[in-house]
């Protein structure tokens, strides 16, 4: 029940991922079947259960932030989303001075943002007793003298949406959506229907996330998520195939700019795709189920069937229980279509950016439309034979110039589904 | 073709003021306050010892709900405890013909606390000798033995929008938002577009948090955004009055049911009232401070009355973000004698968070039960604490006492630090 005829369209990418800073240099070494997992650099692994990581290498957040004195406010997640936001700005060629601000929007993907050990530790190695034990009469007293004044502020999840709101002067509606590993394709979702709605004409729309934190990285290993296979670390996240055992903590940022067609027509844009569908769906206790309802609902808002995709990004966390699910779920939803739609499992090359996935995942297959190429599924040799047979592509593939789905879910099981297409006039 | 309407039918809440919406609501029309000292932690050595807790509350109150419950923080408790109320109070997943296909979630959803004492005890024990630098494979290595996995997983935003699909049964869209403090009414703005849309008939809309824990209060107490007066907690939360020093953190959650109007009325339900408008905007100024001119909230409250097709006199109340700190206040009076001009003084301002503090990613939501509430007795909730006037705040903020008045139309504020501002405006059927 569509309530609007504006179009939505693609008309610039940003990438910071851990197989570059750049959607040029992402594209090509994702192409190249490269892989952004190595061995962690930001602390010394030694002895730990888990020594991989899918990190960004030689990234200059100061190359993307004008105002150079906010860069003290940004975590890292923030700081990674700057470099996404400038670039996909840049590739836009949208000028601020000839757009309406009022109706120029950004939604945004974020998690729960860790905070720097080193900024607490100051603090608790001064109020910490022999027993290593913080009383908080103590902490009150003599921690806070040594914490930045303006800690909080680093850390909040809406952060990366409001200092791109800043930096682009987005003074439209401004959102940040946190349910894990769907946030980004959820927000570009809404942002797909504010525009439709024509509440914004323009949207900065994508993810940020980074779990190369110690924090974080405890947490993932206590839900047993993290994969045993070091070594090599490029061979250790197998999506789909019958030896996986896990994901690897990634991060990273991508933006895209989101344009209502008539706008982007007016000014001559350079047209990457066009939004033809968005679904979401959720029921907690069956995933499969979830991922199949949410394709066919963004099918049926698309007013495509299966028979008119290409190919599916899939969600490919590697985990256990999780690919057999959405192989159960994919399958479904495709019905006979099953055997010719491609399935493309990014996150075999660059981890899990959770709150960044749907947002990274969804330019990388926006660039597969636009080179006409499916960059291979890192790892796959075979499935369990009790999983649905998927058509995964096992090395490069031409990329038919149909549209696409791409997916996000998170763990516990929320779903969403865009479909994005060639424009056609 | 007329776009769908969107009605409020069930409401549930839990905060400062009682465990459900209608103590609450006598709690307010009575000036009351639920701000006390802190008990949930040692906060004696903090410069902030008051809040607006949640008092008497146990989990037990949702034990026989699927959980489990234990590992959950009370962000998500409050969020099934308000939930249940909303759901039961509308009736809707219990009448003929519900499909959970067509009704979604959509929370402004705080995160849970941290663990603080495990948290800096393995910090503590990952400091290389004789400095104070952690080792992060030290860190992770403390913390896979002191950490309760369950209890760090739950803490992520989105697990209360999670828990409420699942204990409910609402299969449709299933969405969190963490807009700071603008959150929940982002959050029923959003869920309301959903169904004018059509995508869904009904959706679970609200929020939840808690940020009253070390953490919490420590970084809103660096950024001197708490009011420090220990002294007097009930006088503490002053918005708009010329002493007010600050906000007083607080935490509950507040719910409702949305339904396609015509659907509501075929099923016989009760309906409070209507969401007609519904403005968001950025102020994109700087992370730090509101911008001066309150250029995003004139916007936003704009934007909310062109949506609802409504003139500024047709509003008879707003309801005030009204944080009680120095520039919060000022910049919103400012804003609203913008957008009213020369009627601003004949729509009263008012403030609750003067009465219960301010919940934070659940204040709009519980602002906007309120509203209906206040809609549905003609009552306008007084701003307490207002005792000296402020030059730069000269409205009318209904100082003290509730105040009698035929409402049509409401109209609800809440900006987010970090620029998010969002205007809700709500009619009587």
């Amino acid at each position: 029940m569509s309530t609007g005829n504006r179009r939505v369209v693609i008309t610039g990418l940003g990438a910071v991922t851990p197989l570059g800073t750049g959607v040029d240099v992402f594209w090509q070494n994702l192409l190249a079947g490269k892989s952004g997992v190595r061995r962690i650099q930001a602390f010394d692994p030694e002895g730990l259960d888990i020594q991989i990581a899918a990190e960004v290498r030689d990234y200059d957040a100061a190359r993307f932030v004008k105002q150079r004195k906010t860069l003290k406010l940004m975590a890292r997640d923030i700081q990674l989303a700057m470099g996404g936001a400038a670039m996909a700005f840049q590739d836009s060629g949208l000028n601020l001075e000839q757009i309406d601000k009022t109706k120029f929007g950004v939604n945004y993907g974020a998690g729960l943002i860790a905070t720097e050990l080193s900024e607490i530790s100051p603090a608790v190695k001064v109020t910490a007793n022999s027993a290593k034990q913080v009383d908080l009469k103590v902490w009150g007293k003599e921690g806070f003298g040594h914490l930045f004044p303006l800690w909080m502020l680093k850390y909040l999840p809406n952060m990366p949406a409001c200092h791109i709101s800043i930096a682009y002067d987005a003074q439209g509606p401004n959102n940040s959506i946190t349910i894990g590993e769907a946030s980004s394709t959820l927000a570009i979702g809404e942002a797909y229907r504010v525009i439709q709605r024509g509440t914004a004409d323009l949207f900065i729309g994508g993810g940020t996330d980074s779990k190369i934190h110690p924090l974080s990285i405890v947490r993932l290993a206590l839900l047993n998520r993290l994969t045993k296979h070091n070594d090599p670390p490029e061979g250790a996240i197998r999506p789909f195939d019958k030896s996986r055992d896990g994901i690897v903590p990634g991060e990273g940022s991508a933006a895209l700019i989101f344009e209502e067609l008539g706008h982007a027509k007016k000014r001559g844009a350079e047209v990457y795709g066009e939004l033809l569908g968005f679904g979401a769906y959720c029921d907690p206790r069956d995933s499969g189920r979830s991922i199949a309802k949410a394709i066919e609902l963004a099918l049926k808002d698309a007013k495509l069937s299966p028979s008119d995709l290409g190919h599916i990004s899939a969600v490919g966390a590697a985990g256990k229980q999780e690919d057999k699910d959405e192989a159960r779920g994919i399958a479904q939803a495709l019905g006979s279509a099953v055997d010719s739609v491609r399935i493309v499992a990014y996150k075999s090359a660059i981890g899990s950016l959770t709150a960044a996935s749907g947002a990274v995942e969804l330019v990388a297959s926006t660039l597969a439309l636009h080179h006409g190429q499916l960059p291979a599924v890192l790892n796959y040799k075979e499935s369990e034979p009790e999983m649905p047979k998927l058509r995964i592509v096992r090395s490069v593939e031409d990329c038919p110039k149909k549209p696409f789905v791409t997916i996000g879910r998170s763990y516990s099981g929320q779903c969403a589904a865009l479909v994005i297409g060639p424009l056609v006039a | 073709m007329s776009r769908r309407r969107v009605v409020i039918t069930g409401v549930g809440m839990i905060c400062p003021l009682g465990h459900d919406p209608e103590t609450a609501w006598t709690a307010l029309k009575e000036g009351k306050s639920g701000v006390g000292y802190i008990s949930l932690f040692d906060a004696s050595e903090f410069p902030t010892k008051i809040a607006g807790e949640v008092r008497g509350f146990s989990p037990k109150s949702i034990a026989d709900l699927p959980g489990p419950w234990e590992d959950c923080g009370r962000n998500i408790h409050f969020a099934v405890h308000a939930a249940r109320q909303a759901v039961n109070d509308s009736g809707l997943m219990a009448s003929a013909g519900y499909d959970p296909d067509r009704c979604g979630v959509y929370l402004g959803a705080g995160e849970g606390s941290q663990d603080f004492h495990h948290f800096v005890h393995a910090i503590a024990k990952s400091l290389n000798a004789g400095t104070d630098v952690p080792d992060g494979a030290k860190f992770i290595k403390e913390g896979m033995h002191d950490f309760n996995g369950r209890r760090e997983y739950e803490q992520e935003p989105g697990m209360s929008s999670l828990h409420l699909a699942n204990v409910f049964n609402a299969h449709g869209p299933n969405l969190s938002c963490l807009t700071a403090c603008a959150a929940s009414s982002q959050a029923v703005g959003e869920a309301t577009e959903l169904i004018r849309r059509g995508d869904v008939d009904a959706m679970i809309a609200g929020g939840t948090h808690s940020m009253i824990h070390p953490l919490g209060v420590m970084g809103f107490n660096l950024l001197t955004a708490l009011s420090t007066s220990n002294e007097h907690p009930t006088k503490a939360s002053r918005p708009f009055d010329k002493h007010r020093n600050g906000f007083v953190i607080a935490e509950g959650s507040g719910m409702v049911i949305l339904e396609e109007y015509e659907k509501a009325k075929a099923r016989g339900a009760k309906i409070y009232g209507e969401v007609t408008g519904y403005g968001t905007t950025a102020d994109s100024f700087r992370v730090t401070d509101t911008h001066p001119q309150g250029r995003g909230a004139i916007a936003c409250m704009s934007d909310a009355l062109k949506d609802a097709g409504l003139k500024p006199t047709d509003i008879q109340y707003i309801n005030a973000h009204g944080t009680s700190t120095d520039v919060n206040d000022r910049v919103e009076t400012i804003a609203v004698k913008e957008v009213w001009g020369e009627n601003a003084k004949d729509a009263p301002v008012s403030s609750i968070k003067s009465m219960m503090g301010h919940l934070i990613a659940a204040a709009g939501a519980v602002e906007l039960i309120t509203c209906f509430y206040a809609i549905r007795d003609n009552v306008m909730p007084p701003t307490i604490n207002y005792e000296t006037p402020d030059p730069e705040c000269d409205l009318d903020y209904v100082p003290n006492v509730a105040r009698e008045k035929k409402l049509t139309n409401v109209l609800s504020n809440s900006f987010g630090f970090g620029g998010q501002n969002v205007s809700l405006i709500v009619s009587r059927i």
